[in-house]
């Protein structure tokens, strides 16, 4: 460090604050907002009212949407791990040709625009798409589109997730000291053992923060649900989106954003104490 | 308590890469034995280790225990002890989980577990630890603990990869000491990997000192001390003094070297020697005597002491002797750096050039 230890905290001071002020500030304002009074499009009235949120809360429509992006996001938190724990593993502890094509395809993937990835799984879901071709090439008659379902919005959201995960998972399980599973398979444990006695439990923080991760980008999902999802499956930021841009209703959108960004916090923070509470080591 | 097994390598080779890391290894391990493979860093001798459990799987050659061909088994159904330098111990489990491990895969009975994991813990003096985790021990207590850990099993073979290298001095003396009683009692048939001489020499039934992935001499220590193969043993076994020279007279009780322009008094060696043949001689220090006055002994030379290191219970001394450097030790304490060394012929080590 250069000059006095004081100089530069205060320097280093002065941009934190910036970024907080940057973020807390437009929470604050988007707050502020949800409590105004709807007029007309693009009006509203300065007030501190509740009934954005009471909408919210009572129209069964805007519900739904909540339960299913709370859902969607649970599943794809779920699944990713799923198919992201084995990537990760063999990146850390597989031959070198493995652990090339693991991280290829991983890499790859993540470094590939999500529009581009979202838009290829419009034409492999779509009426001509990979899936119907290969159905009909199998003889199964099949034509229908697999977009604007949940299904599809699930596997978009999965591919995109995966990468989180996987690089999350590559660091907790590069620490685990191989000599470890080592140890275990000379005391008699064959490889499926030493996964559940010894890896798994010893990787349990890294599968704590990739599930936050995958949870809090699932929660916030806009692009994946409205290409893949259509007018069928919206999900919470779609609407805000759509209250915003076409309704111009600020003061309701407002409201809705404000629900995700509580919501999702109620839920960190359980899941948070949960995992200090339960972890041990 | 079952008695250890028979091991036996035959023709191991095993390559990283490119990169070859033991060639054509084969020895036999005979029940009860305690065996160490002694070597410096990167010898293979951790690799053989790792093949005799069957963490690693070698390019070429068996390995059989008690006659039967083990080569394809895999290490969990070896089952053989291993004790890792860094313990290995399973840091979200207790001491008694840690311990308990192998015996809860095998299915036995909560009741012989617990008994079998007292006694394991019994053995190593660490009875009362059962509810510790491996953070709140020291590295001595964690050593321990990966010792009952292996032993719980009972295992025909026991395998340490330098178990003691992590250790303080003085704690490495006494666990010595104790893996060496522990070993006796058990019986079981002990490798041990370790690059430190002192340990090989001290615990062993038999040395297998081996260097660049070759074994180069396999003894009892005293031999391996005494009459070393060629100049690798020599010199990483113990302290040497050596000196390039020729033969110049073979008489019947001794041989006599030409080494630069002085002659040195060896014993009659079993080697065939021919005249002018060239040969090493090499002399341990601690058979070298330093004396301020002249001393009588088949090889005296007049020196200077160029540097000396106090030992505590003894001196060393670097002594110049014509332009040569020579280690000895004394209990003396010199005035003045003139001095006489000597050694009689029987220490005069001779051996071949390669």
């Amino acid at each position: 460090m250069i000059g006095n230890k004081r100089a530069n905290i205060l320097l280093l001071l002065i941009p934190t604050l910036a970024i907080m002020a940057f973020f807390l500030l437009s929470i604050l304002a988007i707050a502020r907002d949800s409590f105004n009074k709807f007029v007309s499009p693009g009006i509203m009235e300065p007030a501190f009212t509740l009934e954005n949120y009471l909408m919210f809360f009572t129209t069964p429509a805007y519900l739904n949407v909540l339960y299913r992006t709370i859902r969607i996001s649970l599943v794809s938190t779920a699944l990713s791990l799923i198919i992201g724990y084995p990537l990760a593993y063999y990146i850390v502890r597989g031959s070198p040709l493995i652990r090339r094509v693991c991280t290829s395809v991983t890499l790859f993937s993540f470094l590939t625009s999500i529009l581009v990835r979202v838009f290829a799984w419009r034409i492999i879901l779509g009426r001509t798409g990979l899936v119907n071709r290969v159905l009909n090439a199998f003889g199964i008659p099949s034509s229908a589109s697999y977009l604007g379902t949940e299904l599809a919005v699930t596997i978009g959201l999965v591919y995109f997730l995966i990468p989180f995960v996987v690089f999350t998972l590559v660091g907790v399980i590069d620490k685990i000291p191989i000599e470890l599973e080592q140890a275990a398979k000379t005391l008699g444990a064959n490889e499926i053992i030493t996964f559940l006695k010894v890896t798994l439990p010893l990787s349990t923080p890294g599968i704590m923060a990739a599930s936050l991760i995958s949870y809090c980008l699932g929660m916030s999902a806009f692009i994946i649900p409205l290409l893949l999802g259509g007018d069928q499956v919206k999900m919470l930021a779609n609407i805000i989106y759509d209250q915003c841009m076409f309704v111009v209703n600020y003061p309701f959108a407002s409201a809705a954003a404000i629900i995700l960004l509580v919501i999702s916090l109620v839920i960190i923070v359980v899941y948070q104490k949960i995992v200090t509470r339960g972890l041990k080591y | 308590m079952r008695r250890g097994g028979n091991l036996e390598l035959v023709n191991v080779t095993k390559y990283y890469g490119k990169t070859l890391a033991v060639k054509n290894i084969s020895f036999r391990v005979n029940s009860g034995e305690f065996f160490t493979i002694l070597g410096p860093s990167g010898c293979g001798k951790t690799t053989i280790l790792k093949i005799i459990a069957g963490i690693l799987k070698p390019d070429s050659g068996k390995i059989l225990l008690d006659g039967e061909d083990i080569t394809n088994i895999p290490p969990y159904e070896r089952r053989f002890g291993y004790v890792f330098q860094n313990y290995a111990l399973f840091p979200h489990m207790t001491v008694f989980e840690n311990v308990a491990f192998g015996l809860k895969i095998r299915k036995l009975s909560k009741e012989e577990i617990r008994e079998r994991v007292q006694e394991a813990l019994r053995m190593v003096k660490l009875e009362g630890y059962e509810n510790r985790y491996p953070r709140e021990l020291s590295g001595g207590e964690q050593q321990r603990v990966a010792l009952a850990r292996s032993i719980a099993l009972r295992p025909p073979i026991l395998l340490l990869d330098e178990p003691l290298s992590n250790l303080d001095a003085k704690l490495r003396e006494e666990m010595r000491a104790e893996l060496k009683t522990l070993q006796r009692k058990l019986g079981v048939t002990t490798i041990y990997v370790t690059h430190d001489q002192l340990e090989a020499l001290s615990m062993s039934d038999r040395v297998c000192v081996m260097s660049k992935g070759k074994i180069e001499q396999i003894d009892r220590p005293m031999e391996v001390y005494r009459k070393p193969k060629n100049f690798f043993v020599a010199n990483f076994i113990g302290e040497i003094n050596s000196f390039e020279g020729k033969v110049a007279e073979i008489a019947d009780s001794y041989v006599k070297v030409k080494i630069g322009d002085e002659f040195v008094f060896c014993s009659r060696t079993t080697n065939k020697l021919m005249s002018s043949e060239r040969v090493i001689v090499f002399v341990r220090p601690e058979d070298i005597m330093v004396s301020a006055s002249p001393i009588s002994s088949d090889n005296i030379f007049e020196g200077k002491i160029v540097n000396s290191f106090y030992m505590g219970d003894r001196i060393q001394y670097w002594i110049r002797v014509r332009n040569r450097l020579i280690k000895a030790y004394s209990r003396k304490i010199f005035h003045g750096n003139q001095v006489y060394v000597g050694w009689n012929k029987e220490s005069s080590y001779i051996l071949k050039v390669e």
